[in-house]
Protein backbone atom coordinates (compact mmCIF):
# COMPACT_ATOMS: atom_id res chain seq x y z
CA UNK A 1 0.00 0.00 0.00
CA UNK A 2 1.80 3.53 -0.90
CA UNK A 3 1.12 6.55 0.92
CA UNK A 4 -0.10 9.93 -0.34
CA UNK A 5 -0.43 12.84 1.49
CA UNK A 6 -1.52 16.69 -0.05
CA UNK A 7 -1.43 20.14 0.48
CA UNK A 8 -3.93 22.96 -1.19
CA UNK A 9 -2.49 26.43 -0.46
CA UNK A 10 -5.79 27.24 -2.26
CA UNK A 11 -7.87 27.66 0.94
CA UNK A 12 -8.27 30.52 3.21
CA UNK A 13 -7.40 27.75 5.79
CA UNK A 14 -3.35 27.41 4.35
CA UNK A 15 -0.89 29.95 6.40
CA UNK A 16 2.25 29.63 5.56
CA UNK A 17 3.63 29.07 9.34
CA UNK A 18 6.65 27.65 9.87
CA UNK A 19 5.54 25.19 12.84
CA UNK A 20 2.85 22.99 11.29
CA UNK A 21 5.53 22.81 7.86
CA UNK A 22 8.08 21.55 10.42
CA UNK A 23 5.67 19.23 11.35
CA UNK A 24 4.92 18.15 8.08
CA UNK A 25 8.44 18.15 7.12
CA UNK A 26 9.15 15.55 9.48
CA UNK A 27 5.96 13.64 8.75
CA UNK A 28 7.38 13.41 4.69
CA UNK A 29 10.77 12.11 6.03
CA UNK A 30 8.92 9.35 8.11
CA UNK A 31 6.37 8.38 5.23
CA UNK A 32 9.62 8.06 3.04
CA UNK A 33 9.77 5.06 5.51
CA UNK A 34 7.05 3.48 6.43
CA UNK A 35 5.55 3.54 2.68
CA UNK A 36 7.18 1.89 -0.46
CA UNK A 37 5.93 5.01 -2.63
CA UNK A 38 4.70 8.09 -1.62
CA UNK A 39 3.26 10.56 -3.85
CA UNK A 40 2.06 14.54 -3.18
CA UNK A 41 -0.53 16.46 -4.77
CA UNK A 42 -0.42 19.70 -4.57
CA UNK A 43 -0.78 23.13 -6.70
CA UNK A 44 1.90 25.10 -7.96
CA UNK A 45 2.57 26.98 -4.58
CA UNK A 46 2.52 24.00 -2.81
CA UNK A 47 4.96 21.94 -5.03
CA UNK A 48 7.21 25.33 -4.57
CA UNK A 49 6.58 25.11 -0.88
CA UNK A 50 7.63 21.22 -0.87
CA UNK A 51 10.56 22.11 -3.46
CA UNK A 52 12.41 24.69 -1.52
CA UNK A 53 11.94 22.90 2.00
CA UNK A 54 13.44 19.76 0.03
CA UNK A 55 10.39 17.09 0.55
CA UNK A 56 11.04 14.18 -1.40
CA UNK A 57 8.46 12.08 -2.90
CA UNK A 58 7.94 9.91 -5.66
CA UNK A 59 5.88 11.54 -7.36
CA UNK A 60 4.51 15.39 -7.53
CA UNK A 61 1.16 15.84 -8.92
CA UNK A 62 -0.51 19.51 -9.37
CA UNK A 63 -3.73 19.06 -9.95
CA UNK A 64 -5.11 20.68 -7.84
CA UNK A 65 -4.24 24.11 -9.66
CA UNK A 66 -7.30 23.26 -12.37
CA UNK A 67 -9.31 19.91 -11.23
CA UNK A 68 -12.55 21.62 -9.66
CA UNK A 69 -15.09 24.34 -9.44
CA UNK A 70 -13.89 25.57 -5.84
CA UNK A 71 -15.96 28.80 -6.18
CA UNK A 72 -17.61 29.13 -2.94
CA UNK A 73 -16.21 26.33 -1.32
CA UNK A 74 -12.58 27.86 -0.62
CA UNK A 75 -13.02 27.28 3.05
CA UNK A 76 -13.99 23.52 3.26
CA UNK A 77 -10.53 22.91 3.11
CA UNK A 78 -10.79 18.58 2.96
CA UNK A 79 -12.53 19.57 -0.34
CA UNK A 80 -9.25 18.97 -2.23
CA UNK A 81 -7.80 16.15 -0.05
CA UNK A 82 -10.61 14.21 -0.88
CA UNK A 83 -9.90 15.01 -4.72
CA UNK A 84 -6.51 14.10 -4.30
CA UNK A 85 -7.93 10.29 -4.01
CA UNK A 86 -8.99 10.70 -7.37
CA UNK A 87 -5.36 10.40 -8.29
CA UNK A 88 -4.50 7.47 -6.87
CA UNK A 89 -4.46 3.67 -9.04
CA UNK A 90 -2.84 1.85 -6.81
CA UNK A 91 -4.09 0.62 -3.04
CA UNK A 92 -3.35 3.86 -0.70
CA UNK A 93 -3.73 5.57 2.08
CA UNK A 94 -3.82 9.11 2.32
CA UNK A 95 -1.95 10.64 5.54
CA UNK A 96 -2.23 14.53 6.99
CA UNK A 97 0.29 17.40 6.84
CA UNK A 98 0.66 16.58 10.74
CA UNK A 99 0.55 12.88 10.67
CA UNK A 100 3.43 11.45 11.89
CA UNK A 101 4.25 7.48 11.16
CA UNK A 102 6.97 5.94 12.98
CA UNK A 103 5.99 2.60 11.66
CA UNK A 104 4.45 1.14 8.64
CA UNK A 105 1.20 0.81 8.09
CA UNK A 106 0.12 -3.53 9.62
CA UNK A 107 -1.08 -6.12 7.03
CA UNK A 108 -4.35 -5.88 8.58
CA UNK A 109 -5.13 -2.12 7.22
CA UNK A 110 -3.36 -2.74 3.67
CA UNK A 111 -5.04 -5.52 3.05
CA UNK A 112 -8.40 -3.61 3.90
CA UNK A 113 -10.78 -2.16 1.21
CA UNK A 114 -11.64 0.93 3.47
CA UNK A 115 -8.79 2.62 5.90
CA UNK A 116 -9.21 5.33 7.98
CA UNK A 117 -7.17 6.20 11.71
CA UNK A 118 -9.73 5.99 13.82
CA UNK A 119 -13.38 6.85 14.87
CA UNK A 120 -13.78 10.19 15.66
CA UNK A 121 -15.39 11.66 18.66
CA UNK A 122 -19.15 11.54 18.35
CA UNK A 123 -18.57 14.66 20.88
CA UNK A 124 -17.27 16.91 17.74
CA UNK A 125 -20.76 16.64 16.07
CA UNK A 126 -22.95 17.77 18.86
CA UNK A 127 -22.62 22.11 18.38
CA UNK A 128 -25.88 23.94 17.04
CA UNK A 129 -23.69 24.49 13.45
CA UNK A 130 -22.70 20.69 12.87
CA UNK A 131 -26.26 20.23 13.09
CA UNK A 132 -27.14 22.96 10.86
CA UNK A 133 -24.08 21.15 8.47
CA UNK A 134 -25.72 17.92 8.09
CA UNK A 135 -29.33 19.08 7.06
CA UNK A 136 -27.65 21.40 4.49
CA UNK A 137 -26.04 17.67 3.16
CA UNK A 138 -28.73 16.44 4.13
CA UNK A 139 -27.30 13.55 5.97
CA UNK A 140 -27.84 11.69 8.83
CA UNK A 141 -25.73 12.80 12.39
CA UNK A 142 -26.25 9.37 14.12
CA UNK A 143 -23.98 7.53 12.10
CA UNK A 144 -19.77 6.79 12.66
CA UNK A 145 -17.62 8.89 12.00
CA UNK A 146 -14.15 8.17 11.38
CA UNK A 147 -10.89 10.78 11.81
CA UNK A 148 -9.41 11.22 8.40
CA UNK A 149 -5.95 11.53 9.91
CA UNK A 150 -5.71 8.55 7.57
CA UNK A 151 -7.93 7.71 4.60
CA UNK A 152 -8.01 5.19 1.93
CA UNK A 153 -7.59 1.69 1.29
CA UNK A 154 -6.54 -1.45 -0.73
CA UNK A 155 -9.84 -1.15 -2.95
CA UNK A 156 -8.93 1.68 -5.32
CA UNK A 157 -12.49 2.00 -6.79
CA UNK A 158 -13.99 1.63 -3.55
CA UNK A 159 -12.06 5.09 -2.59
CA UNK A 160 -12.40 6.60 -5.45
CA UNK A 161 -16.14 5.98 -5.31
CA UNK A 162 -16.60 7.36 -1.68
CA UNK A 163 -14.46 10.96 -3.23
CA UNK A 164 -16.88 11.63 -5.88
CA UNK A 165 -19.54 10.88 -3.11
CA UNK A 166 -17.72 13.16 -1.09
CA UNK A 167 -17.27 15.79 -3.60
CA UNK A 168 -20.86 15.85 -4.35
CA UNK A 169 -21.80 16.41 -0.89
CA UNK A 170 -19.53 19.00 -0.51
CA UNK A 171 -21.42 21.25 -3.29
CA UNK A 172 -23.87 21.79 -0.56
CA UNK A 173 -21.80 24.45 1.10
CA UNK A 174 -21.14 26.32 -1.59
CA UNK A 175 -21.51 29.80 -0.30
CA UNK A 176 -23.35 28.28 2.87
CA UNK A 177 -21.80 30.45 6.35
CA UNK A 178 -21.69 26.99 7.66
CA UNK A 179 -18.00 27.39 8.76
CA UNK A 180 -15.03 25.15 6.51
CA UNK A 181 -14.13 23.11 9.28
CA UNK A 182 -17.49 21.39 9.76
CA UNK A 183 -18.58 20.97 6.77
CA UNK A 184 -15.40 19.49 6.16
CA UNK A 185 -15.57 17.40 9.11
CA UNK A 186 -18.96 16.38 7.67
CA UNK A 187 -17.91 16.12 3.80
CA UNK A 188 -14.95 14.18 4.41
CA UNK A 189 -15.28 12.25 8.03
CA UNK A 190 -18.89 11.71 8.34
CA UNK A 191 -19.52 10.75 4.55
CA UNK A 192 -16.78 7.98 4.99
CA UNK A 193 -18.87 6.43 7.71
CA UNK A 194 -22.08 7.05 5.86
CA UNK A 195 -20.86 5.45 2.62
CA UNK A 196 -19.19 3.05 4.80
CA UNK A 197 -22.55 1.39 5.90
CA UNK A 198 -24.31 2.05 2.79
CA UNK A 199 -21.55 -0.55 0.48
CA UNK A 200 -21.41 -3.11 3.56
CA UNK A 201 -17.88 -3.06 3.70
CA UNK A 202 -16.33 -1.79 7.14
CA UNK A 203 -13.29 0.78 7.76
CA UNK A 204 -10.51 -1.03 9.11
CA UNK A 205 -9.02 1.46 11.59
CA UNK A 206 -5.26 2.13 12.58
CA UNK A 207 -6.02 2.92 15.96
CA UNK A 208 -8.82 1.17 18.31
CA UNK A 209 -11.34 3.10 20.10
CA UNK A 210 -11.38 4.73 22.70
CA UNK A 211 -8.03 5.10 22.27
CA UNK A 212 -5.32 3.26 24.65
CA UNK A 213 -1.68 4.22 24.95
CA UNK A 214 -0.49 1.05 24.39
CA UNK A 215 -2.26 0.68 20.74
CA UNK A 216 -0.66 4.26 20.01
CA UNK A 217 2.48 3.00 20.93
CA UNK A 218 2.36 -0.30 18.59
CA UNK A 219 1.08 1.48 15.73
CA UNK A 220 3.78 4.47 16.16
CA UNK A 221 1.38 7.32 15.21
CA UNK A 222 1.39 10.58 15.86
CA UNK A 223 -1.60 13.39 14.87
CA UNK A 224 -1.21 17.11 15.76
CA UNK A 225 -4.23 17.63 14.93
CA UNK A 226 -6.47 21.12 15.52
CA UNK A 227 -4.01 23.73 17.30
CA UNK A 228 -1.59 21.24 17.86
CA UNK A 229 0.45 21.45 15.42
CA UNK A 230 0.81 25.52 16.04
CA UNK A 231 1.75 25.00 20.06
CA UNK A 232 5.59 25.78 20.14
CA UNK A 233 5.77 22.10 22.62
CA UNK A 234 5.18 19.91 19.87
CA UNK A 235 7.12 22.39 17.21
CA UNK A 236 9.96 22.07 19.10
CA UNK A 237 9.91 18.25 19.86
CA UNK A 238 8.84 17.87 16.08
CA UNK A 239 12.25 19.91 15.36
CA UNK A 240 14.34 18.27 17.86
CA UNK A 241 13.26 14.51 16.27
CA UNK A 242 13.86 16.46 12.70
CA UNK A 243 17.30 17.54 13.50
CA UNK A 244 18.26 14.33 15.41
CA UNK A 245 16.60 11.13 13.05
CA UNK A 246 17.17 12.95 9.12
CA UNK A 247 20.08 15.66 9.32
CA UNK A 248 20.38 16.54 5.99
CA UNK A 249 15.75 17.07 5.51
CA UNK A 250 16.80 19.28 8.16
CA UNK A 251 19.43 21.21 6.85
CA UNK A 252 17.28 21.33 3.33
CA UNK A 253 14.75 22.73 5.51
CA UNK A 254 16.48 25.85 6.99
CA UNK A 255 17.93 26.70 4.27
CA UNK A 256 14.29 26.56 1.81
CA UNK A 257 12.72 28.52 4.96
CA UNK A 258 15.12 31.36 3.90
CA UNK A 259 12.66 32.06 0.51
CA UNK A 260 9.88 32.64 2.83
CA UNK A 261 8.40 34.91 5.16
CA UNK A 262 6.21 32.88 7.48
CA UNK A 263 3.66 34.10 9.33
CA UNK A 264 2.86 33.96 12.58
CA UNK A 265 1.66 30.44 14.87
CA UNK A 266 -0.56 32.36 16.83
CA UNK A 267 -2.91 29.75 18.47
CA UNK A 268 -5.72 29.18 16.61
CA UNK A 269 -9.18 27.07 17.06
CA UNK A 270 -9.33 24.06 18.05
CA UNK A 271 -10.03 22.40 14.53
CA UNK A 272 -8.52 24.70 12.11
CA UNK B 1 -5.15 35.93 46.13
CA UNK B 2 -2.55 34.32 44.03
CA UNK B 3 -3.57 32.85 40.80
CA UNK B 4 -1.36 30.32 38.38
CA UNK B 5 -1.53 30.49 34.48
CA UNK B 6 -2.16 27.89 32.72
CA UNK B 7 -0.35 26.94 30.05
CA UNK B 8 -1.76 25.71 26.76
CA UNK B 9 -2.13 22.19 27.24
CA UNK B 10 -4.88 22.77 30.00
CA UNK B 11 -2.41 22.34 32.33
CA UNK B 12 -2.40 24.64 35.70
CA UNK B 13 -0.56 24.51 39.31
CA UNK B 14 -3.03 24.93 42.13
CA UNK B 15 -2.27 26.66 45.38
CA UNK B 16 -0.98 23.71 46.48
CA UNK B 17 1.61 23.71 43.44
CA UNK B 18 -0.66 20.43 42.42
CA UNK B 19 -0.95 20.01 38.55
CA UNK B 20 -4.17 20.04 37.42
CA UNK B 21 -5.41 18.88 34.23
CA UNK B 22 -9.00 18.86 32.82
CA UNK B 23 -10.08 16.67 29.62
CA UNK B 24 -13.16 15.92 28.02
CA UNK B 25 -15.16 12.90 27.21
CA UNK B 26 -14.39 9.78 29.04
CA UNK B 27 -12.71 8.61 25.62
CA UNK B 28 -9.53 10.70 26.76
CA UNK B 29 -9.39 9.05 29.70
CA UNK B 30 -6.29 7.33 28.45
CA UNK B 31 -4.81 10.50 26.86
CA UNK B 32 -4.92 12.46 30.16
CA UNK B 33 -3.27 9.15 31.25
CA UNK B 34 -0.59 9.76 29.24
CA UNK B 35 -0.30 13.82 30.09
CA UNK B 36 -0.08 12.71 34.06
CA UNK B 37 2.51 10.04 33.00
CA UNK B 38 4.87 12.70 30.86
CA UNK B 39 4.59 15.14 33.35
CA UNK B 40 4.04 14.47 37.21
CA UNK B 41 2.63 11.94 40.04
CA UNK B 42 0.67 14.75 40.87
CA UNK B 43 -1.06 15.36 37.75
CA UNK B 44 -4.93 15.72 38.17
CA UNK B 45 -7.22 14.41 35.61
CA UNK B 46 -10.67 15.27 35.13
CA UNK B 47 -13.30 14.33 32.78
CA UNK B 48 -14.84 16.78 31.04
CA UNK B 49 -18.19 15.74 31.92
CA UNK B 50 -17.48 15.46 35.91
CA UNK B 51 -15.15 18.49 36.70
CA UNK B 52 -15.52 19.06 40.33
CA UNK B 53 -15.99 22.84 40.09
CA UNK B 54 -16.13 23.15 43.48
CA UNK B 55 -12.66 20.98 44.38
CA UNK B 56 -10.34 23.15 46.50
CA UNK B 57 -7.51 22.28 43.65
CA UNK B 58 -9.78 24.37 40.87
CA UNK B 59 -10.28 26.92 42.99
CA UNK B 60 -7.11 29.44 42.33
CA UNK B 61 -7.01 28.59 39.20
CA UNK B 62 -7.01 30.92 36.07
CA UNK B 63 -7.56 29.24 32.80
CA UNK B 64 -6.23 30.21 29.78
CA UNK B 65 -6.15 29.27 26.20
CA UNK B 66 -7.29 30.00 22.52
CA UNK B 67 -9.48 32.46 21.91
CA UNK B 68 -13.17 32.63 22.38
CA UNK B 69 -15.31 31.60 19.20
CA UNK B 70 -18.09 34.26 18.79
CA UNK B 71 -20.71 31.70 19.71
CA UNK B 72 -19.78 30.80 23.44
CA UNK B 73 -23.17 30.39 25.41
CA UNK B 74 -21.66 30.14 28.83
CA UNK B 75 -19.10 33.28 28.47
CA UNK B 76 -22.81 35.44 28.88
CA UNK B 77 -24.12 32.88 31.06
CA UNK B 78 -21.39 32.93 33.69
CA UNK B 79 -20.09 36.69 33.22
CA UNK B 80 -16.29 37.24 33.86
CA UNK B 81 -16.03 32.81 33.35
CA UNK B 82 -14.36 32.01 30.37
CA UNK B 83 -14.47 29.01 28.14
CA UNK B 84 -11.99 28.86 24.50
CA UNK B 85 -11.68 25.68 22.80
CA UNK B 86 -14.14 23.10 21.66
CA UNK B 87 -17.18 25.48 21.81
CA UNK B 88 -19.45 22.64 20.42
CA UNK B 89 -19.53 20.70 23.51
CA UNK B 90 -21.22 23.15 25.89
CA UNK B 91 -24.16 22.51 24.92
CA UNK B 92 -23.60 19.26 26.35
CA UNK B 93 -21.95 20.40 29.93
CA UNK B 94 -23.77 20.56 32.85
CA UNK B 95 -24.05 24.46 33.73
CA UNK B 96 -20.78 25.90 35.36
CA UNK B 97 -21.71 26.98 38.91
CA UNK B 98 -19.66 29.88 40.66
CA UNK B 99 -16.12 29.71 40.58
CA UNK B 100 -13.23 31.71 41.50
CA UNK B 101 -11.54 30.58 37.79
CA UNK B 102 -12.07 33.49 36.05
CA UNK B 103 -11.06 31.84 32.71
CA UNK B 104 -11.40 27.99 31.66
CA UNK B 105 -9.61 26.09 28.63
CA UNK B 106 -9.87 22.36 27.73
CA UNK B 107 -6.96 21.01 26.53
CA UNK B 108 -6.84 18.84 23.80
CA UNK B 109 -4.03 16.19 24.16
CA UNK B 110 -2.60 15.30 20.14
CA UNK B 111 -2.73 11.22 19.65
CA UNK B 112 0.51 9.85 20.51
CA UNK B 113 1.91 13.15 21.87
CA UNK B 114 4.04 11.15 24.03
CA UNK B 115 5.66 9.39 21.39
CA UNK B 116 7.32 12.69 19.70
Amino acid sequence: MNGMTSLWTGTPHFRMCRGPLLIQTLGVCLAARAFPSVDFVTDSRGAEIADRLGWRFNRVMTVFDNDLNTDGLEHVWALKKISACLTQTEPFVQFDGDVLMFRPLPERLTSARLVAQSLDYWQHYTSPEMKEGFQVAELPSDVDKFNAGLIGGADVALVRAWALYALELARAFRHQLISGTVASMIVEQASFGIFSARVGVAVQTLLRFPFQKDNIAEAGFIHLAGAAKHEPRWIDRAERRLRAEFPDAYARFLEGSKFFDFVSTAPCSSYE
Amino acid sequence: MARHKVQTLGLARSADKSLVAVHYGAELAALASELADELSSDVWVFDFFAVPWAHPVLRDVDWIGVPPRKACPLRARCGDLLLTSLPHFYETAEPIPSTNSRMCYFATYPIGGFLL
